[in-house]
């Protein structure tokens, strides 16, 4: 009895080995002349798992994935919103509260105001940061905070640039990435905020966007220049939104170019290259923005 | 590639987009998973889709204490599974809602047997047997995963499969004759290539 226990052990354990052997890419003939005393029982077994092994050629459809990635994000965003002021969200929204507040009243207001220019390594940046995320803690909606994302990646732009002239490419390069996940945040909670059913609720202020008036060097008046496609998806609860985005990487593109050539000579190229990096991936995820409105059918 | 701790640690900080991530990653695996039991599309549809509404309202209690997510997702699609059946969800008639596959014996044959043939087998396997074929074949789990996730031992799932296969080799032989007398043919015949 012992003995055919062992044996059929045995076995389990060969048809396992063979099947990590064959999900490597090793023949079933390689795999039975390491087992010649089983061979004879495994090669049926392999035979009917390559069958099995077929299975994992099933996929959702795309529809089906798509509709439920979007209630599933949609749910996590409405979750994620109610967890801000409850649960989740609320040591991390009293812990930027709390640092905030703290400024306020150690430094005075004056002091949260002057943090707004500081750079990253300064004293005061912790303060902006801090004050940052009260914002994000504070906003109501998906298309408050796609606002606030946007206008916080207006803010690192103006930080890059600061940097830039002084040919600091790595400061440079860590804001650069600070950048595309403002701009991927706006561009995800734009979207969420485009599937609500009711859209009317999240809309954006009439004033809204408000001029990048602290920009330096840069356009802030006048006709922008936009590429077709960023044309659509402006109408709207979201549209100022995007017309925002689309139009601050024209404005980002020309500062952080001018800020570049106001560089020690010595770094420009690294910052060049630094700066094509993270302006690739910025335009790739315009582009994204753009897919997701032809998608919906925006006008 | 970013690790699953990380995606769920950013997910449990509120990080939409690292939820996108650990569904990207896991959809199709529990779809399958999920598809192999229920048969019907839709059917394992809509579970999938419970699946992760469900990890999404339980995100914030998963802790990293020696169970991955990947085990964790499965135990709940498990459960909602058995509480989809408590409800006396019937099953359905072999292929309704499946693809369809050609009526020809000999073409089906050729084409190796199809994932609906496959299923009608496994109805008649023990629910651990189905367990071990849905999670090791249809998401593609490791042992050690499919271990944790049926709170079994390594050895015993490893038993598991190996009476799971030589089962379904059997009952696919005697539900196709024409297969089984091809495949016996062929499995004598050691010198023939390209079977496996």
């Amino acid at each position: 009895m012992s003995k055919r226990l062992d044996s059929s052990e045995l076995l389990a354990e060969a048809l396992d080995h063979c099947l990590d052997l064959l999900a490597q890419g090793e023949s079933a003939e390689t795999c039975l002349a390491r087992y010649p005393q089983l061979a004879e029982e495994l090669r049926p077994l392999l035979k009917s798992t390559a069958e099995l092994r077929g299975m994992a050629s099933l996929q959702l459809s795309q529809a089906a994935r798509e509709k439920i990635r979007a209630r599933i994000l949609h749910e996590f965003s409405r979750s994620a919103n109610r967890k801000s002021w409850f649960t989740m969200g609320v040591w991390r929204w009293a812990s930027a509260s709390a640092a905030a507040i703290l400024a306020m009243a150690v430094l005075g207001a004056g002091t949260v105001r002057a943090s707004l220019d500081s750079l990253p390594g300064s004293p005061m940046y912790e303060v902006k940061i801090a004050t940052e995320q009260v914002q994000l803690a504070l906003a109501r909606s998906d298309t408050d905070r796609a606002r606030i994302h946007a206008d916080l990646a207006d803010k690192r732009a103006q930080e890059m640039a600061a940097e830039a002239r002084f040919g600091k490419a790595k400061e440079v390069s860590h804001l650069g990435n600070k950048l595309n996940s403002h701009i991927e945040r706006a561009i995800e909670l734009t979207q969420l905020a485009e599937e609500d059913e009711s859209p009317p609720r999240d809309a954006a202020p009439k004033d809204y966007p408000p001029k990048p008036s602290r920009l330096q060097g840069t356009p802030t008046d006048g006709p922008l220049r936009t590429a077709p496609t960023a044309r659509k998806g402006f109408k709207g609860p979201m549209g100022p939104v995007r017309q925002t985005l689309r139009q601050r990487f024209i404005i980002h593109q020309r500062m952080l170019e001018a800020a570049i050539d106001e560089a020690p000579p010595a770094h420009r190229p690294a910052l060049r290259k630094t700066l094509g990096e993270h302006g690739l991936k910025y335009r790739k995820l315009l582009e994204k923005l753009g897919e997701a409105s032809q998608e919906q059918g925006s006008p | 590639m970013q690790m699953d701790k990380e995606l769920v640690e950013a997910a449990q900080q509120g990080d939409v987009a690292a939820f996108g991530q650990l569904y990207d990653r896991y959809v199709d695996k529990i779809y399958r998973y999920l598809y192999l039991h229920l048969r019907r599309r839709e059917e394992a549809e809509d579970l999938a889709e419970e699946v992760f509404l469900k990890a999404l309202k339980s995100l914030k209690s998963f802790r990293w204490q020696g169970v991955p997510f990947s085990a964790w997702l499965f135990r709940i699609a498990r459960n909602l599974l058995i509480d989809h059946y408590r409800k006396g969800v019937a099953p359905v008639a072999l292929d309704e809602g499946a693809p369809s596959s050609s009526p020809d014996v000999e073409s089906m044959v050729e084409d190796r047997l199809s994932i609906a043939q496959v299923k009608e087998a496994m109805r008649e396997l023990t629910e651990a047997q189905q367990q071990v074929i849905a999670l090791r074949f249809g998401a593609e789990l490791s042992i050690a995963e499919t271990a944790q996730i049926m709170s079994k031992k390594e050895g015993a799932i490893k038993a598991l499969q190996h009476s799971a296969v030589a089962a379904l080799r059997r009952l696919m032989a005697s539900s196709f004759p024409e297969l089984g007398q091809i495949s016996t043919r062929l499995t004598d015949n050691e010198q023939t290539p390209g079977l496996l």
